[in-house]
């Protein structure tokens, strides 16, 4: 496809200040084995976009740990491929950027510098699988100046700071963009824009000139009736989370089989992530295991149920795990009750230990503790 | 072309068809077959090559080599895509003079004469793509360094009463060899050969040369470059290995090889961070484990849906088991899918195979019952029951 894809990485993280301590929210795990980036990205890639750009601001040690050269996305390329954008790239004078508005004044001379027609905005923390060239076609048959991609749903309480929702008319054509909405059934973005490279750095130009602060509330917003904004219904499933609660229960719904579905069972459109090597999972003679997602390389001696587990979890004799998101390589000792915990990478939780939360407000553990 | 000069390379003989693996290696050359979970058998022998820090890597391929070529490909998954050395695919090549299939393995490496020539290295260490095992290379080229040899090879001990079926060395107390008996009657050690071979690259060059002449060689490391080496007195010694290895060559060798993985202390560790094992990875979701499954001292892979019994077995990747299903003692490959109420017991299912609802397939292990092998891609009816005897007519269908 004949489009730059841009990815803001941290454009989120202040709402999530737990789950965003040592990285990103783009980096944050999910499902399993990914992170939350990878949604975008193989979204990207699946639509045969071969060049990437991940605009980064600050934290993002594990969010290039985890994209290496981009090779688990086939992005390692010569031609294209995939670039990791630091603030300061350009200009050491420009402030730190804030908002969507100011991360790309900051890459002006980036998108300046590709060949590609169109750029594809989107926010590196949205779970979503989303086929662009449909964005695409739509694009080009509405004459729109910018898509945006959209769902109908129903906003609740914990996510609503990061989403922006539209007011569509008859031809889908947005009327009134808001943020901060009261949550309820709502035109809910997906804060996936697609637009002419040229046109969005019109915009830019035009922004800078004017002192604006804001894309969605000064640039769209008050010119919404000259700016043709169509939006792009998405059908499949879409999560976005900024708290520890919204992320449990996001998470928690990947044990529906139909979200599963949505989300990764198109053979066409696979979710990619790094690589491990891990061994497959092992099960003890003991193990006993009900409703669960279970990552390769962990080893099963006790009780799981109702429960994530990500790559290398231990989870020992006697030890019951239930209602749990355990991250990577941490470690549940033995005779332990686990019940509505969200165990962050490298924990440890040493014998006999009982935790609890409660399904509204699960217990976080930090990475790295030893509890 | 820039090419670096390096100290040494490895060339693993990956052409052989092992044709005691039956159905198994109808479509793919015996090293390409699944183990353990997500693993080729090549997997172990690459892994080992870059544990050790061995960055050149021929791989010698002749039979069926599609499959085996796809899946080594640029070497990625091993960090074998070098700018300087990496993996190579050596299928047999038409040339001036000469050029031919490979008619053995010493001539397999003889062929390859350009390929090695090109790095220059000091010593070439041979192997074999079709064992299960992790050794670390250097500490023998260290052995082979320190001896001063022309010659090492890589020796395991094996029971007195199985040491007819290997190629037995028989070494004085240092180690150097002084007799090489192939499948002896009366074995008199027990130190087998790995296939593992350590040479100084000018020697071994020598006596391929000398064996090319030769018309009766079978070209055969084995039976014709060792023997010849000692006949002249070269220092060949050998290298004890402690570790575990296995040759899967056999249906039966290979099912408990995948056994061996299994168990509380597992005979061969694949949960080691000091000695990962690579693979080729396929993108695919998490094992799902649903309500009413239960696994026990089993090993599952990514991908897999599990909603029956699993008892002592290894799923591959993307293997489904539904609800009552019941599979024991069995290696149940890529993709497959087992029905409702299917039993089956003490059997190696080869991939995309799926069995209806009801099915048992294979006896029960133990009992002196034989293991069952279904090739790949089959279709097993709804409540069918597929013994040794109808074994045949599938593998025959499947033709």
């Amino acid at each position: 496809m004949d489009a730059v894809g841009i990815i803001l990485s941290n454009i989120n993280d202040r709402t999530a200040p737990e789950l965003t301590y040592d990285r990103t929210l783009s980096a944050m795990h999910y499902g399993g084995k990914y992170r939350l980036i990878d949604f975008v990205l193989s979204s990207l890639v699946n639509s045969a976009v071969t060049e990437v750009a991940i605009v980064t601001k600050a934290n993002y040690h594990s969010l290039m740990n985890h994209i290496g050269t981009g090779k688990e996305w086939d992005l390692s390329r010569k031609m294209g491929g995939i670039i990791v954008l630091p603030s300061y790239v350009y200009s050491a004078r420009n402030p730190m950027y804030n908002n969507r508005l100011e991360a790309l004044m900051g890459i002006e001379k980036y998108l300046f510098g590709c060949n590609e027609e169109y750029v594809i905005l989107s926010d590196g923390d949205t779970v979503f699988n989303i086929d662009y060239d449909q964005v695409l076609k739509q694009h080009l048959q509405t004459g729109a100046d910018i898509t945006a991609v959209y769902q109908k749903t129903t906003i609740d309480d914990s996510v609503k700071a990061t989403q922006t929702v539209f007011k569509l008319d008859e031809n889908n054509r947005v009327t009134d963009i808001r943020v901060f909405a009261a949550p309820k059934n709502e035109n809910v973005g997906l804060n996936t824009w697609f637009m002419r490279r040229a046109y969005l750095l019109n915009l830019v130009t035009d922004a800078v000139a004017h002192g604006y602060r804001s894309f969605t509330r000064e640039v769209l917003g008050p010119n919404i009736h000259e700016i043709k904004v169509i939006g792009y219904e998405y059908e499949g499933y879409f999560a976005c989370m900024d708290s520890v609660e919204s992320y449990f229960a996001k998470s928690m719904e990947l044990l529906i089989p139909e979200v599963r579905e949505k989300l990764f069972e198109n053979p066409e459109k696979p979710i990619f992530t790094s690589v491990k090597d891990s061994p497959p999972t092992k099960y003890g003679d003991n193990a006993c295991i009900k409703n669960s997602i279970v990552a390769d390389g962990c080893i099963i001696e006790g009780t799981v149920e109702n429960s994530i587990l990500f790559r290398g979890v231990y989870v020992g004799k006697g030890t019951e795990v239930q209602n749990s998101i355990i991250m990577e390589d941490s470690i549940c000792g033995e005779n332990s009750s686990l019940n509505y915990i969200v165990a962050d990478k490298n924990v440890i939780l040493r014998n006999e230990c009982r935790l609890s939360g409660q399904h509204t407000h699960p217990f976080y553990i930090k990475k790295g503790s030893v509890v | 072309m820039y090419k670096k000069k390096k100290k040494w390379l490895a060339m693993i003989l990956a052409g052989g068809q092992g044709s005691r693996l039956k159905a198994l290696t109808d479509n793919v050359a015996k090293p390409a077959v699944s183990f353990g979970g997500k693993y080729r058998i090549i997997d172990f022998t690459l892994s080992n090559c870059v544990n050790s820090d061995i960055d050149t890597v021929g791989v010698l391929t002749q039979y069926q080599p599609l499959e085996l070529n796809d899946y080594v490909g640029n070497g990625q998954p091993w960090d074998l895509d070098r700018t300087y050395g990496g993996v190579r695919l050596l299928p047999p090549y038409q040339g001036g003079e000469g050029g031919d299939w490979y008619r053995g393995t010493a001539n397999a490496i003889y062929q390859n004469k350009n390929y090695i020539d090109q790095y220059d290295p000091d010593y070439i260490l041979v192997l074999s793509g079709d064992h299960i095992y992790k050794m670390n290379y250097k500490i023998m080229l260290d052995y082979h360094i320190e001896k001063n040899a022309a010659a090492t090879i890589a020796v395991i001990d094996v029971p007195l009463s199985q040491a007819s079926r290997f190629g037995i060395m028989n070494s004085d107390e240092n180690g150097k060899i002084y007799e090489f008996e192939e499948k002896p009657q009366n074995p008199k050690s027990t130190q087998a050969s790995m296939g593992v071979y350590i040479f100084n690259t000018d020697t071994l060059f020598r006596y391929l040369e000398m064996d090319e002449q030769d018309e009766t060689s079978e070209k055969d490391f084995g039976k014709n470059i060792i023997p010849l080496m000692l006949s002249s007195n070269e220092a060949l010694y050998c290298y004890q290995y402690g570790g575990y290895w296995k040759d899967v060559g056999t249906v039966d060798s290979l099912w408990e090889a995948n056994m061996d993985l299994l168990g509380s202390r597992p005979k061969i560790n694949l949960v080691d961070p000091n000695w990962r094992v690579y693979s080729r990875h396929v993108p695919s979701f998490p094992q799902i484990i649903s309500e009413g499954a239960r696994i026990s001292n089993s090993f599952v892979t990514e991908g897999c849906e599990v909603a029956g019994e699993i008892y002592n077995s290894v799923l591959f990747g993307g293997v489904k088991v539904e609800k009552g299903a019941v599979i024991k003692d069995s290696v149940i490959m890529r993709n497959c899918v087992i029905k409702s109420g299917a039993v089956i017991n003490y059997t190696i299912m080869d991939e995309m195979t799926v069995v209806g609802a009801g099915a048992k397939v294979g006896a029960p292990y133990g009992e002196g019952n034989e293991i069952s092998l279904i090739p790949r891609a089959q279709i097993i009816e709804e409540n069918a029951v597929i013994n040794e005897q109808n074994q045949l007519q599938m593998q025959l269908r499947y033709e």
